[in-house]
C-alpha cells in the first residue's frame, strides 16, 4: 500500500516561515503562525532552523490518552494521526503526552488541533521551494540522503583515478 | 547546588515546563483528593462505632422532619469531590462535550477518572443524605448498607489514587510517569483528608478534645504526614536519578522558579509548621486554636503539593532536540581547534 | 483582516498611550507603509523641528500586505526627520519583525517624546507596554535581543533594537532586527536613542483575516513561480548580494577609494565566490537564510573563520559591507569584510555610511587636510585594514577627536575638519552614495541626486537600465500603467527617456513600500518581476480592498509627493549641495579612470544633467526649483497639508 510521510531535511531550510503562513492560511483562513499545525523553531543566533510538524507516531501517546477517541489513526489516509474537531473535548490531555510538542490548543475553536496532512496535499511542501520538506513514500524516506552521499562518493572516485 | 549553567543551545536555563494546566486543575486535583481521603477516614470512623456525640450541632427541621446531623462531618467528602469536579469541565475547551468523555469510557484516564468520580459521587451522596434524613423506613442501621458503604468505600481510594495515575498516564513527562506519584497522591489525600476531619469535627464539637478517638486520629494523622514526606522524598530522589528532564523538574522544585512553593509552601506549610504546632498544641490542652492554625495550613500545603507537582512537569527531550545538541557541540568542538593559535574569542568579546 | 490593524501613538515623556484604527479613506489614499509614514512624519512633526529633540516623531510600520500570503512581505519601515541630513529619514528592513508587530495587532507606531530613562516597548496582542530598559543599556544588538526574550519569556519575541551606536547618537546609527536585517539608513537609531528607547519587542497571535484565501493561496504559488524563475533571483539566493558588486565591479561600476577609482582590481579573495566558500565552509552547503515569507533567501549565513572574531557568527555580508570594508577603503582581505561586518551589525551602523565617512577620512589623510594629530597617531591611509577597524570603534564609541567628529555624519564632520574637506564628500542631502559608481550612468546619477532619503539606490534606481534590454522591452515595462510616448534609450550611457525611468521606478517602489513587500520582488533587479499589474490582484485576494493599477500610481504618486512637501518644507533647495538635488562637483569634473571600454574616461555632462532634473520635475509635476505646483497638488489631494486625518 502507498504510503507517504513528510520528512525534513533542516540544513536546506531558509527559516523564512512562508510554510507557517500557508498552514494557517488553508485550514483557519488567516495568517496566524499562532494557529500553524508547522512551526519552524529557530536559533536565530546559531542559525539553526528547523521546521518541525507532527511525525504521526506509530506508537501515539496522543491516541492512548484521548478521552473521546477523536485522536485517532486514518491507515487509509497515509495512516495519519488526526483530530476529529467534532469530537474533541478540548481537555489538552494529547498536548501534554505528545513529548514533540506538536498538538497545540486553538483559542478560536477551543479544540485541540494538529497536523493532518493537509488530507493528501501538504501545503507546505508545496510552497517550500528549497524542498526543506517533502512528501515523500514512506519506504522511500532515505534515498534522497543516501544518493546524495553516493554521488559525493563518486567524485570522490573518480576523482581519485 | 547554586546556578545550574544554562541550556546549551536554547540559552534557557531549563526547558520549559508544560503550561497547558494550570490551577484550575490543581484545584480539581486536591479537591478530589481530600474528598477522597476524608470519606475514607470518616467511614472507617462510622464502622468501628465511635461513640458521636454532637453537644453543639443545631437541629434542623425541613418539612416537619428534624434532620440527624451527627454523622455530617465525617461523611461530607463526596460533597467535596462533587465540587471538585466540575473543575475538570471547566477546564476544557468545549464545556458540554465532556458527555463525549464519559461515553468512551475504555479510551483513557481522563475517560475512566470522568466515571470513577461520577460513582463515588453519586454512591457517597446517597450514603451522605441516607446519614442525614431521619426516615424509619430506610432502615439506616441495617447490614444491607454496608454494600453500597463498601463500594463507595473502594472507590473513595479510586478517587485519591486516580488523580495522581491521571498525571502518571502522560507518559512523556518524566516526573510524573512512575508509580511512586499515585501513591504520594494517596498519601497525600489520606493526610489532609483526615485533618478535614479532624478540623470539621472539632469545629463541631463532635468530638470533644479529650476524647480518645480525637487523639488517635491526630496520631494516625501525624504519622500520615511523615509517611507523605518519605513518600514525597523517595519520589524527588527516584526522579531526580531517571532522565535529564525528570532530573530539571526536580532542580526546577528545588532551586528554580518553583522553589518558593516548594520550600514555603509544600514543605513548611504542609509538613513542618502543622507537625510543630500540633506538638506545640499537646501543651496546651484545651486550646484548639493552634489545630485549627495547623489545620489550615497543611490543607494549603496539600494543594501546594498538587500545585507544584503540576506546574513542575518538564517534557521528555525528544531524539531532534537530542540531534541538534550534538551537531552544535560538533560545531563548537571544530570552531576550537579552528581558532587555536589564534587570539581567543574571550580577547575578541572584550573589545566587543 | 488586514485592514483592521491599528495604529499606536506613544508618547514617551508622559507614557501615555492612544490606540486608534486606520480609517478606510486614509487607506485608499495612502494605503500603509512608507507612504503613510510619510503622511504621518508630515502631520506630526513641527517644522524644523531637532531631529534628536523629543520633539521628533518616530514611526514605525509594516505594509498593508504584512503578513499576508503575498510572498515576501516581511519588510519593517522606520520614518522621522533625519539626524544626518536633517531632511527626511526613512530606513526600510527585512527580517521577521513587521509580521510580528501586525500579528500583535498594530501597523504603525508613532512614537513621540523623549523617555527619562532607557525603556523598551512590549507590543503583545493589542496591549502595550512600557518596560525599564537600563539593563539593556549598553548591550549589543543580538544581546539585547536575546535578553528581552529571556525576559519575557518567549523565545518567538522579534524585536527591533538599537545597539551602542544608538545610544552614543552616532548620526548614522541602524534600527536593527535579527542578526543583520537593519534599517540602515538616515541614522534612524540614533533618533531612536535620542528618545532613550532602547528596543520595540513585538509577539503577537492575532488574526489576520484573508479576504479570500484559496484564491491567495493560489495567487501566491504563481508568484514564488514568477519571482525564483528569474535569473537573478536564484543567483541572489546562492550568492547574496555581493554577487551585484562583483558583477558591477567587473565592468567598473563601483567606487574605490573614495571616488577616485571605480573599479578594484586584484580581488580574487573577495569576490562573491570567495566568500561563498568561507559561508559553505563553516555553515555547510546550504548556508542561505531568507526573511518572512520570501524564496529568493539573500542572507548568506557563516562564522568569521580567522582573527580576533574568530567563530563569532553573522549573516550577510551584502553589497554595502563589500563597499563598505573591500571598495572604498581598498582593502583585500576577507577577514576584514566579514569582520567589519560583524562589528556593524552588533554595534548597530550603518555600513554603507561608515565606509563612505572612513574612506573619506582617509582621503583627507593623505591629502594632509587631516594629520596624526587629528587621528591620534592613527595611520589612516587607504588598504590599511587594522586603521579600519579601528576607525569604526572609535566612531561608534566616539572616541579620540576624529571619531567623535565623524559620528556627526559627512556633512557636520566636513564643518569641523574644515579647509576643503567637504569637495571630497561624497553625498546628497547629507547621506553618503551606494558603494557605486554612477558617472558612466546618467539614469542612476538622476536617481542618486533625486532620491527623497538623501543619495539612495532603494528609491528610484532604474537597475534594468544596465542589462541593455531592447526598447521594446522598456517600453513594455515603463509605459504601465501609464502610457509613455517619449524616447526611451537601452543604452545605459544615454540621457534621453532617463528621467522617465526614474521617476516610474520611485512610483513602483514606493507602491512596493506601501504594500511591504521587498524590493528584489518587483522591478529592481530583474526585469520579468511583478509590477503594477500584478499587486491589485494579490491586494485583493489578500486583504479585499480594489484598486486598479493606475489608483496603485496614484497613491504612490502621492506619497512621493508628501515626501517631497516635508523635505522641501524642512529646508530642501534645487541647487544647494548639502539640501538639494545636486550631485558632487567630482561627478561632472573627475573622468572616470578604469573599467570597460563604455566605461572608462566618463563623466556627467552637467547641461544635460540639468535638463534630466527639468524633464523629472516635470514628470513629477513640479516647477523648474522643485516646488509642487498647485494643479499638481490639488490632482494628488494634497492641496490642505497638514489635514491631520489620523
Amino acid at each position: 500500500m502507498e504510503e507517504k510521510v513528510l520528512v525534513v531535511d533542516h540544513q536546506k531550510c531558509t527559516g523564512c516561515r512562508l510554510c507557517e503562513l500557508v498552514c494557517s492560511v488553508f485550514h483557519t483562513g488567516a495568517s496566524n503562525p499562532g494557529r500553524s499545525r508547522i512551526k519552524v523553531v529557530k536559533w536565530e543566533n546559531e542559525g539553526f532552523y528547523l521546521p518541525m510538524a507532527c511525525n504521526h507516531c506509530e506508537q501515539a501517546y496522543c491516541v492512548e490518552v484521548c478521552p473521546t477517541k477523536a485522536c485517532h489513526r486514518e491507515p487509509e489516509n497515509n495512516n495519519r494521526v488526526t483530530i476529529d474537531q467534532n469530537l474533541c473535548i478540548g481537555c489538552r490531555t494529547c498536548i501534554i503526552a505528545c513529548p514533540f510538542g506538536h498538538p497545540f490548543f486553538d483559542v478560536q475553536e477551543r479544540v485541540t488541533v494538529k497536523c493532518d496532512y493537509c488530507d493528501g496535499d501538504p501545503q507546505c511542501v508545496r510552497f517550500c521551494d528549497v524542498k526543506a520538506i517533502s512528501f515523500a513514500d514512506a519506504d522511500k524516506t532515505n534515498l534522497t540522503k543516501k544518493r546524495e552521499f553516493a554521488l559525493k562518493f563518486k567524485e570522490l572516485m573518480s576523482s581519485a583515478r | 547546588m547554586g546556578k545550574e549553567p544554562i541550556h546549551p543551545i536554547r540559552k534557557v536555563r531549563y526547558l520549559r515546563p508544560q503550561r497547558e494546566w494550570k490551577e484550575i486543575i490543581a484545584i480539581y486535583l486536591y479537591l478530589a483528593g481530600m474528598g477522597g481521603g476524608s470519606f475514607i477516614i470518616g467511614t472507617l470512623i462510622d464502622w468501628l462505632g465511635v461513640k458521636l456525640d454532637p453537644p453543639f450541632l443545631p437541629s434542623v427541621v425541613l418539612f416537619g422532619y428534624s434532620l440527624n446531623l451527627s454523622k455530617v462531618p465525617i461523611l461530607w467528602g463526596p460533597i467535596m469531590v462533587a465540587i471538585g469536579a466540575p473543575f475538570l469541565i471547566l477546564d476544557l475547551g468545549i464545556k458540554w462535550r465532556f458527555m463525549y468523555a464519559c461515553l468512551n469510557p475504555r479510551t483513557s484516564w481522563v475517560a475512566r477518572g470522568f466515571i470513577i468520580l461520577s460513582i463515588f459521587i453519586v454512591l457517597g451522596l446517597i450514603l451522605f443524605v441516607k446519614s442525614v434524613l431521619p426516615f424509619k423506613w430506610l432502615y439506616p442501621e441495617s447490614f444491607f448498607w454496608r454494600i453500597p458503604e463498601i463500594i463507595a468505600f473502594i472507590f473513595a481510594f479510586a478517587t485519591a489514587i486516580y488523580t495522581g495515575i491521571l498525571l502518571k498516564a502522560t507518559k512523556s513527562i518524566p516526573l510524573w510517569n512512575t508509580p511512586l506519584l499515585p501513591l504520594l497522591f494517596l498519601v497525600s489525600a489520606l493526610s489532609t483528608g483526615s485533618m478535614a476531619i479532624i478540623l470539621s469535627s472539632l469545629g463541631t464539637g463532635l468530638f470533644s478534645y479529650h476524647s480518645g478517638a480525637l487523639k488517635t486520629l491526630m496520631v494516625g494523622e501525624q504519622i500520615l504526614v511523615v509517611v507523605e514526606g518519605i513518600v514525597l522524598y523517595l519520589f524527588l530522589a527516584r526522579r531526580y536519578k531517571t532522565t535529564e528532564q525528570g532530573k530539571d523538574s526536580v532542580r526546577l522544585l528545588l532551586f528554580g522558579e518553583m522553589r518558593l512553593i516548594f520550600w514555603g509552601g509544600i514543605v513548611l506549610l504542609g509538613f513542618i509548621f502543622p507537625i510543630v504546632l500540633e506538638n506545640i498544641a499537646s501543651f496546651f490542652p484545651g486550646n484548639t486554636t493552634l489545630i485549627f492554625v495547623a489545620g489550615g495550613l497543611l490543607l494549603l500545603g496539600g494543594f501546594f503539593l498538587r500545585v507544584g507537582v503540576l506546574h513542575a512537569g518538564i517534557k521528555e527531550q525528544i531524539p531532534m532536540h537530542r540531534l541538534m545538541e550534538l551537531q552544535y557541540n560538533g560545531m563548537i568542538e571544530k570552531w576550537k581547534t579552528l581558532s587555536e593559535g589564534r587570539l581567543k574569542k574571550e580577547n575578541a568579546q572584550k573589545i566587543l | 483582516m488586514a485592514l483592521n490593524r491599528k495604529i499606536a501613538y506613544i508618547d514617551l515623556s508622559t507614557g501615555k498611550i492612544e490606540i486608534k484604527p486606520i480609517p478606510i479613506n486614509v487607506r485608499k489614499k495612502f494605503l500603509g507603509g512608507r507612504g503613510l509614514d510619510a503622511y504621518l512624519l508630515y502631520n506630526h512633526t513641527k517644522k524644523g523641528c531637532d531631529p534628536l529633540g523629543p520633539e521628533n516623531t518616530i514611526m514605525v510600520s509594516g505594509g498593508v500586505l504584512t503578513a499576508t500570503l503575498a510572498s515576501a512581505t516581511a519588510r519593517t519601515h522606520v520614518m522621522a526627520k533625519s539626524p544626518l541630513g536633517g531632511l527626511l529619514g526613512s530606513a526600510n528592513m527585512g527580517g521577521f519583525f513587521a509580521p510580528e508587530l501586525a500579528w500583535a495587532g498594530f501597523h504603525h507606531l508613532v512614537i513621540k517624546g523623549k523617555a527619562e530613562k532607557p525603556v523598551y516597548l512590549w507590543i503583545h496582542n493589542g496591549k502595550i507596554e512600557i518596560r525599564d530598559a537600563r539593563h539593556l543599556w549598553g548591550k549589543t544588538t543580538t544581546e539585547t535581543q536575546w535578553a528581552i526574550r529571556e525576559e519575557l519569556g518567549d523565545e518567538d519575541i522579534k524585536s527591533l533594537v538599537i545597539g551602542p551606536a544608538g545610544e552614543n547618537l552616532v548620526r548614522f546609527a541602524n534600527v536593527m532586527t535579527g542578526i543583520k536585517n537593519s534599517g540602515g539608513r538616515t541614522g534612524m537609531g540614533a533618533v531612536m536613542g535620542s528618545k532613550n528607547l532602547k528596543a520595540i519587542a513585538a509577539r503577537g497571535t492575532m488574526d489576520i483575516k484573508i479576504a479570500h484565501p484559496k484564491e491567495a493561496l493560489e495567487y501566491n504559488k504563481h508568484f514564488i513561480e514568477q519571482i525564483t524563475s528569474a535569473k537573478v533571483n536564484q543567483t541572489q539566493g546562492t550568492l547574496g548580494t555581493p554577487f551585484i558588486w562583483g558583477a558591477t565591479n567587473s565592468w567598473g561600476g563601483v567606487r574605490c577609494r573614495n571616488f577616485q577609482y571605480n573599479q578594484e582590481l586584484y580581488c580574487d579573495d573577495i569576490e562573491p565566490e570567495a566568500i561563498d566558500e568561507v559561508c559553505a565552509e563553516t555553515m555547510g552547503p546550504y548556508h542561505m537564510a531568507g526573511c518572512f515569507g520570501c524564496q529568493v533567501h539573500c542572507r548568506a549565513k557563516y562564522k568569521i573563520p580567522t582573527g580576533p572574531y574568530a567563530g563569532a557568527y553573522d549573516e550577510g555580508p551584502e553589497y554595502t559591507s563589500q563597499g563598505a570594508f573591500c571598495g572604498e577603503p581598498d582593502c583585500r582581505s576577507i577577514e576584514t569584510l566579514l569582520t567589519g561586518n560583524h562589528l556593524v551589525d552588533q554595534w548597530g551602523m550603518d555600513n554603507l555610511e561608515t565606509g563612505s565617512i572612513i574612506s573619506w577620512a582617509m582621503e583627507l589623510y593623505e591629502l594632509g587636510i587631516l594629520t596624526d594629530k587629528e587621528t591620534d597617531g592613527l595611520e589612516l591611509r587607504f588598504s590599511n585594514d587594522e586603521a579600519l577597524l579601528e576607525m569604526v570603534k572609535r566612531i561608534c564609541f566616539r572616541e579620540g577627536w576624529l571619531g567623535n567628529v565623524l559620528a556627526e555624519g559627512g556633512v557636520i564632520a566636513s564643518e569641523k575638519i574644515g579647509k576643503n574637506s567637504f569637495d571630497y564628500l561624497i553625498q546628497v542631502k547629507g547621506v553618503s552614495n551606494l558603494h557605486s559608481d554612477e558617472r558612466a550612468t546618467p539614469a542612476l546619477a538622476l536617481n542618486v541626486a533625486t532620491a527623497s532619503r538623501g543619495s539612495d539606490h532603494l528609491r528610484s534606481r532604474p537597475a534594468i537600465d544596465l542589462y541593455h534590454l531592447p526598447e521594446g522591452v522598456l517600453r513594455k515595462i515603463y509605459s504601465n500603467p501609464v502610457p509613455y510616448e517619449g524616447l526611451l534609450s537601452s543604452e545605459h550611457t544615454e540621457y534621453v527617456g532617463k528621467p522617465w525611468q526614474v521617476f516610474w521606478q520611485e512610483n513602483c517602489y514606493m507602491a512596493v513600500d506601501c504594500l511591504g513587500i521587498c524590493k528584489y520582488h518587483t522591478v529592481f533587479l530583474g526585469a520579468t518581476l511583478p509590477n503594477f499589474e500584478d499587486w491589485p490582484k494579490v491586494l485583493y485576494y489578500n486583504t479585499g480592498l480594489e484598486f486598479t493599477p493606475r489608483e496603485l500610481w496614484d497613491v504612490a504618486e502621492r506619497c512621493n509627493m508628501i515626501e517631497r512637501l516635508f523635505n522641501l518644507r524642512e529646508g530642501l533647495k534645487r541647487e544647494d549641495l548639502k539640501k538639494g538635488d545636486m550631485l558632487n562637483h567630482r561627478y561632472f569634473d573627475e573622468p572616470t579612470r578604469r573599467g570597460a571600454p563604455d566605461v572608462v574616461g566618463r563623466v556627467i555632462d552637467r547641461e544635460k544633467f540639468k535638463k534630466m532634473i527639468d524633464e523629472f520635475y516635470e514628470y513629477k509635476g513640479l516647477d523648474k526649483d522643485g516646488i509642487p505646483k498647485p494643479e499638481t497638488l490639488k490632482r494628488l489631494g494634497l492641496e490642505s497639508e497638514p489635514s491631520h486625518l489620523v
